[in-house]
């Protein structure tokens, strides 16, 4: 897809005007925000879902839109109606065996040999380590790390304090970290 | 802190973390500095998270565009463009008044010949009449479209009667801004009624499979409502269903 690269003052001020019932600015948003918002949700570790993720967002979004007054950024605004609904999809889904558990996370690292893996596999094998995060430490790393959000704009986006996203985020590196220490290999995800 | 002899590093990796995305940290520079110069461990960890932040940034992978599912499934943002048909309905108001005064007042009352005047009753009708459609229109924009070829085609034969009778001398400038009125009733009926035909049908209000326990509610009054609403324009939903 061509993204359409925009700040965040024009990605609100289309919400805005979306609110309003401008199409043409709605189409705008949606295309803005989309890679943002399935990057983040896509985070899960399950691609597969990832797509209703992005829709479901949207759906609640684009209901509310209206009352969307541009008093925050709209990015943010969107992101934290994602993470709502990747928390309630987790919530509904949390006895099905694929969802993500402390287990998941010890195999995950101590599952796969060693030695020969393409960049691409091990971009796979890391992206599934950050969807074997503690969820609170895993939309902290997401947003800021693979999205490039501000301490300030995460904060923002999970509804807490600054200073829970920095810890928030110290930790998912270390257990980031630990988990690539366990397994050799992983070492050269990130070498 | 130095003065513990077990130092937890959890604080100062925080710091360093904090340190390598731009942010402040929990504890002053000085200090992190002082600390990584004698904790090994801490130094292999921030180059480790390092390298770690630069595979993360370097990770941009490709993005199904959803657009046309997302735009076909979400709700509307509901505020419908309201400039046109308030503006619409402010020309409406106008043409009826003109027409309205065009009986209490015929133009030409003191050369009061019968068929003059019954003429001038007719078209003061006729004003009346396209000022009441206008204002009907703006009210229920599903029948611009209806209207439409009436109204324009009335435009358009006075427009080609005035240009005749303007230069043969007929026509006074006052009578003619009453028909620039009409023109703009015509367009501002044509954008209302491309407005309006242009909204999609509402998408099914259902937040489905995803248990939902919404802290973003579907806004009622957003929704096209399942039951008669009681609202101001009391037709408006039904007509989106015919609309689409």
């Amino acid at each position: 897809m061509r993204p359409l690269r925009a700040d965040d003052d024009e990605i609100t001020r289309w919400a805005r005007l979306a609110g309003r019932g401008d199409r043409v600015a709605l189409d705008h948003f949606v295309r803005a925000t989309q890679p943002h918002v399935w990057r983040f949700v896509a985070s899960l570790g399950d691609v597969q879902t990832a797509d209703d993720l992005v829709q479901e967002t949207y759906l609640r979004a684009l209901g509310s839109l209206s009352r969307f007054k541009g008093e925050s950024s709209a990015r943010t605004w969107l992101l934290s109606i994602a993470r709502r609904a990747v928390a309630d999809h987790i919530r509904a889904a949390r006895c099905r065996p694929r969802s993500v558990s402390a287990t998941d996370w010890q195999t995950l690292s101590e599952r796969d040999e060693p030695v020969t893996r393409s960049p691409l596999e091990e971009q796979v094998v890391l992206d599934q380590l950050v969807g074997a995060l503690d969820p609170e430490r895993r939309d902290a790393f997401v947003l800021t790390q693979a999205l490039g959000l501000s301490y300030a704009d995460a904060a923002e986006v999970c509804g807490c304090p600054v200073g829970t996203i920095r810890s928030r985020v110290a930790r998912a590196r270390d257990d980031l970290l630990a988990a690539m220490a366990d397994a050799p290999p992983r070492r050269r995800v990130v070498g | 802190m130095d003065d513990y002899g077990d130092v937890d590093c959890a604080l100062f990796r925080e710091s360093l973390s904090a340190a390598m995305d731009g942010e402040t940290g929990p504890l002053p520079e000085a200090e992190v500095e002082r600390h990584l110069r004698g904790c090994g461990a801490c130094q292999a960890w921030r180059d480790h998270a390092q390298r770690l932040r630069r595979s993360m940034v370097r990770q941009a992978p490709a993005v199904p565009d959803l657009t046309a599912a997302i735009l076909e499934r979400a709700p509307l943002p509901s505020r419908e463009k309201w400039t046109a048909r308030v503006a619409l309905g402010l020309v409406g108001l106008v043409q009826s008044g003109l027409g309205f005064a065009e009986f209490l007042v015929p133009a030409d009352a003191h050369a009061a010949h019968t068929g003059t005047l019954h003429l001038s009753n007719e078209s003061a009708a006729w004003n009346l009449a396209l000022g009441i459609g206008l204002l009907w229109a703006a009210l229920r924009p599903r029948t611009a479209g209806a209207q439409l070829p009436l109204v324009a085609g009335f435009a358009l034969v006075l427009g080609v009667v005035s240009v005749v009778d303007v230069s043969g001398g007929q026509v006074g400038a006052g009578r003619l801004l009453t028909h620039g009125l009409l023109v703009v009733g015509v367009v501002l009926m044509v954008v209302v009624h491309r407005q309006h035909r242009r909204r999609p049908a509402p998408a099914p209000v259902n937040a489905d499979a995803l248990g939902t326990e919404d802290d973003v509610r579907l806004p009622e009054h957003d929704a096209p409502a399942p039951l008669a609403p009681v609202r101001r324009f009391p037709r408006r939903p039904a007509s989106r269903h015919r609309a689409a």
